[in-house]
């Protein structure tokens, strides 16, 4: 007989640690079936015929989110032979205050308080069987990070499924509150379950949509019930729902005073406190973040004397690729009797394109390095704090910086991360822009650049992230203002975590899979994309004959790239190689790196390895080049990311929506700062007077008024989740 | 009427009551801001928003137009 | 025959490993994109979305 045991638990209370302790890696992941809400089970650890099913975090069992509707439904519905509570020990009044009402589901429920070890550090004591004596529950110990009391907790769980007893219900609600939930469980007896009976009480009186819609109650017992919930509201001069999550944390007060002694004021400030006043500070934080991000990016890619980054790429775009390998290579293939035409298409073009990517590894390792410092720090929650007023003006909540942060790494899940907003304009916005912040994948574009005709300077990567993160407000700013996605910001209620050391272990293995990940990207869609290219670029029309062409001009590849070119002559790189190059970024943005190391004889040199950059110099000025960056920043992002984009969309018309507004908005953006930089160079032409009207057009529908805004405080709407 | 909106950093007050409907007050109030509770003001986020305050132990950011809800005594 | 395939023996070899390796990029790609594993390569383990590229027949049916 299979026994099904139900995680539950708020957010952050350390469940998916005790989830992954208890199944191991027998878990499957999933999704529950019609709405994008993450399902897990598995089965428990020495024990074949118990399940573990784990809910999604949530702070109570209401009617207004997603999470809560699932965990819900699945707890009436299914019911599970007993429920294991996780309740963050540090945390213990709000924890509780979702214990009281999964008590009420009338399944048999034990408590295991988490984070023991930190409750013990902070000199607070929890007296665990006065606690369950006052629930009316089992109560256990446990710290899951510390790997504690896991197997414990869930054998407590099932010795509570076995008995099948469910305990007393605790005395949570009193006087007339009380009164009516009883007359409430009398008119709706037998037709709901005896064991949930309580439940669906409370919730008729708190008036639950949901409930309403589900137990579709005759009229005059839906008055009648009415009448009862309408006199306990004057009564106590309160509307029933504030009346019940009242009582419940009057019932928890109580509760906490028998059981749990706490040391330390709450009042008195941390350590993570301090930091904060001065990160968080109203003045300072700003400047503080883009002193912190530009520090990143100066360190792993700028040209100081502590940029490590580039100082590691140097050496190994100098020495490792161009002498060792190219210089080696070409020498050892020749003498061994290859053809030139193989020798050709392993040195110009696979140690070319592959080499040229390859050469920035050491660069994104420090950048992936740091920025995971950052986050295991703390300091990324920090900023969607800062964030979330500047993201609020134009509607969205700091909840939308999340995916962008996880952007820094790669585009794919951090557009994947969207999921977590429940609004559904705020989710398609999110989506939309958070391919505007670079990825990984677009650094060695920048970094190749910034080398090339920036001498090295960090403020050329900074920038870049600054105009990533500066589109994504401007985007939010001129859409929210449209008809498509004008709407109130959604509720932005947030924890902050406190500040701790960040772990070597963590940082290290983000790192590392960052890191390892370009490396396979690189050795696999990289190569496969320069060999094509080498190819196209390396045969052509001569004299109306096809073969091997000197001049990579006259090849195939230039043709066509010819044909297109002419699309970014605005821009200021009407080229046909900044076309390709353009191109390739599609399948994987390394490439335009790449592509560039094929055509510009990225191998050719054997001692300078610096080369390409002269090459490039000749191609692009400094303005083109960040005209050039920024469009390829901005534009539409890789193959896999389109692919992300229209999985979370679901809807083919938004994805080219999402697609064509970025290629919209990446060649305006870029065609502005060329045009508008040349009239520094003393040109003023057709181009300037239509950068200007653009330029014009977008300070318009930044700042015109939003007809779609509510002048009020906001008129909370009662259906939500919107899905 | 004075609102959690106009209490400075640093600050302790006493929630009166709660105004608003629908989600986001019922958020505030799983979030355990209920009648009679006591909240420190910690910090005030540059512009002004959003407000992180301390509630029942814990840290919890709030938005200013959240907080304008919230009347203290 | 055999002198051609003599004098060319290094253009063969090398045409014929470089023939392996795209074999094998090409191989690993379709892989990859059957069993649906994000372009992003990252390994599932620590993405907080994992759930999606792992979608299981037997825990839907659970409903």
């Amino acid at each position: 007989m299979s026994i099904t045991i139900a995680l539950a638990g708020n957010p952050n209370s350390g469940k998916t640690t005790l989830f992954n302790d208890l199944t191991g890696s027998s878990q499957y992941v999933g999704n529950w079936p019609g709405v994008t809400v993450e399902k897990k089970e598995g089965r428990l650890k020495g024990h074949k015929d118990v399940v573990i099913q784990d809910l999604p975090g949530i702070y109570s069992l209401s009617p207004y989110t997603l999470e809560e509707v699932v965990a819900r439904s699945y707890l009436v519905k299914e019911k599970p032979d007993a429920i294991l509570n996780i309740v963050d020990g540090t945390n213990i009044e709000r924890n509780l205050y979702l214990t009281t009402q999964l008590i009420e589901l009338g399944i048999p429920v034990v408590v295991a308080v988490n984070m023991m070890d930190l409750v013990r550090k902070n000199g607070d004591r929890i007296d665990t069987n006065k606690l369950g004596e006052a629930l009316g529950c089992k109560v256990v110990e446990m710290s899951a990070l510390k790997g504690q009391g896991s197997l414990e907790a869930a054998e407590a769980a099932i010795a509570a499924a076995q008995e099948k007893k469910q305990g007393e219900h605790p005395h949570v609600f009193t006087g007339s509150v009380e009164h009516a939930i009883a007359h409430i469980e009398e008119s709706i007896q037998g037709r709901v379950d005896a064991q949930v009976l309580r439940w669906h009480a409370v919730k008729l009186f708190e008036r639950d949509e949901k409930e309403l819609q589900e137990l579709q109650l005759a009229q005059d017992l839906k008055t009648h019930i009415e009448q009862h919930i309408a006199d306990c509201e004057k009564e106590l001069d309160d509307d029933a729902e504030s009346i019940i999550t009242n009582q419940r944390y009057a019932y928890i007060s109580r509760v906490i005073d028998r059981a749990v002694k706490k040391k330390a004021s709450r009042h008195a400030l941390s350590v993570s406190d301090k930091i904060d006043r001065i990160v968080t500070n109203r003045i300072l934080a700003l400047p503080i973040f883009v002193v912190v991000m530009w520090a990143v990016y100066t360190i792993a890619m700028g040209g100081t004397k502590v940029s490590i980054g580039t100082m590691a790429t140097d050496w190994t775009n100098d020495v490792l690729v161009s002498e060792w390998i190219c210089g080696n290579l070409g020498a050892w293939m020749e003498a061994i009797g290859c053809a030139p035409w193989l020798t050709g298409l392993v040195v110009d073009g696979i140690v070319a394109g592959v080499g040229a990517v390859i050469g920035f590894v050491p660069q994104m390792l420090v950048l992936f390095f740091l920025l995971a410092i950052l986050e295991d720090v703390g300091y990324m929650a920090r900023i969607a704090f800062i964030m979330d007023r500047i993201f609020r003006r134009f509607g969205l909540s700091g909840k939308s910086f999340i995916p962008m942060l996880v952007a820094t790494g790669c585009g794919v899940p951090g557009i994947m991360a969207s999921r977590t907003i429940e609004n559904d304009r705020d989710r398609k916005m999110t989506i939309m822009t958070t391919g505007f912040i670079p990825c990984g994948a677009k650094m060695p574009i920048i970094g190749l650049f910034a080398g090339a005709l920036f001498g090295g300077s960090g403020w050329i990567a900074t920038s870049a992230y600054f105009i990533g993160v500066g589109a994504v407000i401007v985007s939010g700013i001129i859409l929210k203002k449209t008809k498509l996605f004008a709407g109130d910001p959604a509720p932005f209620v947030m924890e902050l975590p406190a500040y701790h050391i960040p772990s070597a272990k963590n940082v290290l293995h983000a790192t590392w899979e960052r890191g390892w990940s370009f490396i396979k990207r690189a050795g696999t869609v990289i190569l496969a994309s320069s060999v094509v290219l080498w190819f196209l670029q390396g045969f052509g029309f001569v004299d109306g004959v096809f073969g091997m062409v000197e001049d990579n001009n006259t090849s195939l590849l230039a043709s066509v790239g010819n044909v297109v070119a002419p699309v970014f002559a605005p821009l200021g790189f009407g080229t046909w190689q900044g076309a390709v190059a353009t191109f390739t970024g599609l399948i994987a943005k390394e490439n335009v790196v790449a592509t560039f190391g094929v055509l510009y004889g990225f191998a050719e040199v054997a001692e300078d390895g610096a080369e390409i950059w002269t090459l490039l110099a000749g191609d692009f000025t400094a303005l083109t080049a960040y005209s050039f960056m920024i469009f390829n920043l901005l534009c539409a992002p890789c193959f896999a990311a389109i692919g992300a984009i229209k999985r979370e969309m679901n809807n083919a018309k938004w994805t080219w929506i999402a697609i064509g507004y970025m290629c919209g908005f990446a060649y305006v953006v870029a065609m502005i700062v060329y045009q508008l930089g040349m009239v520094f160079a003393g040109h003023f032409g057709v181009g300037t007077v239509v950068a200007l009207l653009l330029l014009a057009g977008l300070v318009y529908l930044l700042l015109r008024k939003n007809k779609y805004q509510d002048s009020e405080l906001r008129v909370p709407v009662r259906s939500v989740a919107a899905k | 009427m004075k609102t959690l909106k106009d209490a400075k950093v640093g600050e302790t007050v006493v929630v009166a009551r709660l105004h608003g409907e629908g989600p986001v007050k019922r958020r505030i109030m799983d979030m355990g801001i209920t009648k009679g509770v006591s909240i420190q003001v910690r910090k005030v986020a540059p512009l002004g928003d959003p407000m992180e305050l301390n509630v029942r132990g814990y840290e919890l950011s709030v938005r200013k137009a959240d907080a304008e809800m919230i009347e203290i005594a | 025959m055999w002198l051609w395939l003599s004098e060319n023996l290094a253009t063969l070899v090398g045409a014929l490993a470089v023939a392996a390796v795209l074999a094998l990029v090409a191989w690993k790609i379709v892989r990859d994109h059957r069993r649906h594993k994000g372009g992003c390569g990252g390994g599932c383990g620590s993405c907080p979305n994992a759930g999606f590229c792992h979608p299981d027949a037997q825990s839907a049916e659970h409903r």
